[in-house]
């Protein structure tokens, strides 16, 4: 696990029955702030600065008149622009992430992540987007930061999935033709399905230079399948019904499972996207300080991490 | 204990499902949702240990309804030494309803009704509360209640074979329902007698014809503990022919025809008719041989010469019932009325009155009317109608009031105000006035429907006279203290119709003329029943038919002081017949010869259908109509059966227990499904 198990996070189960969303929010970014003073990621901060031949159309108010003058080449000196966060966060909300052995479900426990995150970046002037998927893109917020941008945001997030089948692959590459800046990119889904699915579509976006993460949420249930008892079992998204003995079926589902999740993993790994796997019993600040570690979005690390990435 | 429908208890064996189906694991009805199922396979259901029964407790209250259903179904009884029988248990009411009518009077039938009662009331009936009546067109009371428990056992029998020894069945129809109510009025006085509650029963002895009415017992609610027994009379003769009357027939000037029908029952016979002068004994026309088919009613004419005025009968041979064989046929009494008509208006001129007069009473067949003109030398006091269309002379005056003084009727157009006088002589009453009208035509205002004249006009469809118009009216206004009776008014308000009384006989003042100048009157379709109602009240009434059923002789008098004299007989009576014949009537200063006759429909032997019964909802308990046979062993042992099962009722409180169990199943299984409802633990 990226986080260390002795550290003590926020309880999920306490934080989710707060109904505000922005508050839960708040709760863990609060904490997580104070974290990072403490850490020793602490580092410099200085403004980049880039000078390209000027090509026709360049904004002439960016030309450095003292390198023309100096060297009597034209360039064009760049900053500030680049140095802003973008950031997209895709979240699954088919009917499986609906599921939850716990008191809450792994909907709620994404949704959460998801607004923590967007509360995380916006509040240091990063750009955050959003895109709500299940067979497709249902909703779509592109990245911005202005006033009311993640009151916006939150509201979306606050819906109930509606939707039955996942459709990864095709959510990622409307998520490719909407977002043409390169800009880091939060996969948040349950990924159930085959790789098979989506992992052209990913390696589409990883070649347009998005730096791609993927967070996995998984409820314990699904991991372990200490649950139910013996009966009709429906699937959530196919509503495809068999008769499941749980002690019976354990031993096979764990193999199978425990397959599937090496595919997953071998498939990102594959393509360049770390893969952060969350059971919905693990502390959100957790999750999300392993997010910002894993990807250097805390403002003191960008440099860093965006480079190393690349 | 035994059971009525033992096959019933093999339903038990379906206990054996619900054992099934609480060995199966329930899981299958409960339902969970997974995310992730694909890496899941399908599980084999599995049978629970036989040691571990799911809900062994529901299980048990299942097995139990279907257990006490097939019990409840078998019909289970105690079997008890002697069966109760209500019989042997409860009181006994008893009306026996003892047909009397004119088909009892067939061979044979009579007597056997008697020993089938006889033996009834020996074997069966000598406890209960009994009551005889007898039934035919009126119900007689044969044995009273009183009288009947007043007697000693044992001396019941020898009371009711004296009682019935003498007795006869009458000429009446059969009048079932009226019995039958009776017998319903007898068996409620029976109750509040003995204040107790008793078997109901009414037994009915007859022969039981197609002839029987019944149709007054349509509707009628039966109390619920009454059951109507059948004892049909055994044996007698099925077929038979019978005559019915339907009255005579003239067309044009040709004979006579009595207009009959044959009624055939039993089967086709061919049978001859022949017309028989009960005063001469001599055959009247020719006999006629008939064929007459059961079913068919068959109507044929029967010529009866003109010259023909005594009373005759209509006799049917060949026939094998003699009962109803011979049919009383009187004359028609046909009246005579003569008008004469004092005036001077001709017969032949269409714009006098006198010509329309006696164009309306032209073909008159039952009142033979003669219209003479009277002039001066008119004095024959036998008239009927006197017609006054002038103002008399002095000597005519006399002569009318004479007239009027033996009870005649006369009628006087009031054409001019000179007979006011003619008026005031008659009745001695001074103060007779001829208002003038202001109106151009004068119609009739109010009427008075009450008299005799106008009574045939009293229904609506009938009193509209607006349509008759007077254009020469001669109001009349008697004065205050008149005794006539205003008849009519026109509408400004006098009188237009007086009636006045002189002494026994009355006169009719008619204000106007009745030429067509002068009023629309004779035009009109009132005039002549108007006048034929004129005529009949002028000869006393309308005329006494002259045959009738001998149930109802009164028919055929118009006086309470009518006096009988049977054919044959010289000694008369005020006492109405009770037995078909011809008779001599005498009633008021007149005497004619009537015909009584049994109602024709006694000699429809047929078979009554029993459905008929079933149909006006009579309680018939099931077997009664069929006299019950001896009982087999087997039979008798399997009819208790039903008794006792019927008696215990036990399948009612298996279904009550039942009821009950499953009450407590269902509250169970709520119960065991609302604890499996808890969402399922991870």
């Amino acid at each position: 696990m990226p986080f260390a198990p002795s550290q003590a996070g926020i309880d999920p189960q306490a934080l989710l029955a707060i109904r505000d969303l922005e508050m839960r929010a708040r709760v863990v970014v609060e904490g997580l702030w104070s974290g990072l003073h403490r850490s020793p990621l602490q580092g410099f901060s200085v403004e980049f600065t880039e000078y390209r031949q000027y090509s026709p159309g360049d904004d002439l108010r960016y030309l450095d008149w003292r390198v023309l003058a100096r060297t009597d080449r034209v360039y064009i000196k760049k900053f500030e622009d680049e140095t802003n966060l973008s950031c997209h966060i895709i979240l699954d909300t088919s009917r499986s992430m609906l599921f939850g052995s716990l008191e809450y479900t792994k909907a709620d426990y994404a949704r959460t992540l998801a607004a923590t995150l967007a509360y995380f970046l916006l509040h240091q002037r990063d750009m955050v987007g959003l895109s709500l998927f299940d067979s497709e893109i249902r909703d779509y917020l592109p990245p911005r930061w202005r006033p009311g941008h993640l009151r916006l945001l939150l509201s979306k997030l606050e819906r109930e999935p509606e939707g039955r089948a996942t459709n990864v692959g095709k959510a990622l590459e409307e998520v490719a033709l909407l977002n043409t800046k390169r800009s880091l990119i939060l996969l948040i889904s349950d990924f159930l399905s085959p790789p098979a699915d989506w992992e052209v579509q990913l390696g589409h976006l990883v070649a347009m230079r998005h730096d791609v993460r993927a967070v996995q949420i998984l409820d314990p249930a699904e991991l372990s399948l200490e649950f139910g008892t013996a009966a009709q079992w429906e699937d959530m998204e196919t509503g495809n019904k068999l008769y499941i003995d749980p002690q019976v079926a354990r031993k096979e589902y764990l193999e199978k499972f425990s397959t599937h999740q090496a595919q997953v993993k071998k498939s990102l790994d594959e393509r360049g996207v770390y893969l952060l796997t969350a059971s919905t019993d693990t502390p959100l600040d957790f999750v999300l300080l392993d997010m910002v570690q894993q990807s250097g979005i805390a403002r003191n690390m960008v440099r860093t991490n965006l480079r190393r990435s690349r | 204990m035994s059971f009525l429908s033992p096959l019933f208890l093999l339903g038990a064996a379906a206990i054996a499902g619900p054992i099934i189906f609480h060995l199966i694991r329930r899981a299958t009805r409960n339902k969970v949702q997974f995310s992730a199922t694909q890496f899941l396979s399908a599980s084999p259901p599995r049978l629970q240990k036989r040691s571990t029964l799911q809900h062994p407790w529901l299980l048990l209250l299942r097995c139990l309804i279907i257990a006490l259903l097939a019990f409840g179904f078998s019909r289970p009884f105690f079997i008890k030494d002697i069966p109760i029988l209500p019989a042997n248990s409860k009181l006994q009411h008893t009306v026996i309803l003892l047909d009397e009518s004119a088909s009892m009077r067939r061979s044979g039938q009579w007597d056997a009704a008697k020993i089938q009662l006889l033996n009834w009331v020996e074997e069966t009936g000598i406890d209960h509360h009994l009551s005889i009546l007898g039934v035919s067109d009126t119900v007689t009371r044969i044995v009273s209640n009183e009288l009947w428990e007043k007697t000693p056992p044992f001396e019941r029998q020898p009371l009711l074979r004296s009682l019935l020894e003498d007795r006869e069945p009458g000429w009446g129809a059969t009048y079932m329902d009226q019995g039958l109510n009776a017998a319903l009025d007898e068996l409620e006085q029976l109750a509040e007698t003995t204040g107790q509650s008793a078997i109901k029963t009414i037994r009915i002895f007859s022969d039981f014809t197609s002839g029987t009415r019944l149709t007054g017992i349509a509707g009628r609610d039966w109390p619920n503990d009454c059951v109507v027994e059948f004892e049909p009379t055994q044996g007698g003769e099925t077929r038979n022919v019978g005559l019915q009357w339907l009255g005579w027939s003239k067309v044009g000037d040709g004979p006579k025809k009595a207009r009959l029908s044959l009624i055939t029952s039993g089967e086709n016979q061919t049978v001859t008719i022949k017309a028989v002068d009960s005063i001469t004994g001599q055959n009247i026309g020719e006999p006629q041989t008939m064929y007459s088919q059961v079913g068919d009613k068959r109507l044929f004419l029967f010529d009866i010469p003109d010259s023909n005025t005594n009373p005759f009968t209509i006799q049917v041979e060949g026939d094998f019932e003699s009962f109803d064989n011979t049919l009383y046929v009187a004359p028609e009494n046909i009246r005579e009325a003569s008008l004469p008509y004092l005036g001077s208006q001709a017969v032949d001129d269409p714009k006098s009155a006198r010509f329309y007069i006696e164009r309306a009473v032209t073909g008159w067949e039952d009142i033979k009317i003669s219209v003479t003109t009277a002039e001066g030398s008119w004095e024959d006091n036998t008239d009927t109608l006197l017609l006054i269309h002038e103002t008399p002379n002095q000597v005519a005056a006399g002569k009318i009031k004479a007239f009027l003084s033996n009870g005649g009727t006369a009628l006087l157009l009031f054409t001019e105000p000179a007979q006011l006088k003619f008026i005031e002589a008659l009745t001695g009453e001074s103060g007779w006035q001829t208002p003038k009208l202001n109106r151009s035509y004068g119609l009739f205002g109010t009427i008075d429907f009450q008299h005799p004249v106008f009574k045939i006009f009293a229904d609506p469809r009938y009193n509209n006279f607006t349509n008759v118009r007077f254009w020469q009216p001669q109001a009349l206004q008697p004065p205050a203290d008149s005794e006539s009776r205003i008849l009519a008014q026109f509408d400004e308000g006098p009188a237009a119709i007086v009636e006045l009384k002189v002494d026994s006989g009355s006169l009719i003042v008619w204000g106007g003329d009745w030429t067509p100048q002068a009023s629309q009157w004779v035009l009109s379709s009132k005039f002549v029943p108007w006048f034929q109602q004129l005529i009949e009240l002028s000869l006393g009434g309308p005329a006494q038919p002259t045959m009738t059923f001998v149930t109802d002789p009164d028919r055929l008098t118009s006086t309470a002081e009518a006096k009988w004299t049977p054919l044959g007989s010289m000694v008369s009576s005020e006492e109405s017949p009770t037995s078909p014949g011809l008779y001599q009537l005498a009633q008021d200063n007149n005497s004619h010869w009537v015909a009584l006759n049994a109602p024709h429909d006694e000699s429809r032997i047929d078979p009554l259908p029993w459905d008929t019964w079933e149909k006006l909802g009579v309680p018939i308990e099931a077997g009664k109509l069929i006299v019950p046979e001896e009982l087999s062993e087997k039979q008798a042992a399997a009819k208790n059966a039903i008794e006792l099962e019927g008696e215990q009722k036990l399948w009612r409180w298996l279904l009550i227990a039942t009821a009950l169990i499953l009450a407590m199943e269902s509250l169970l299984s709520i119960t065991i499904s609302r604890r499996g409802a808890v969402p399922a633990e991870a």
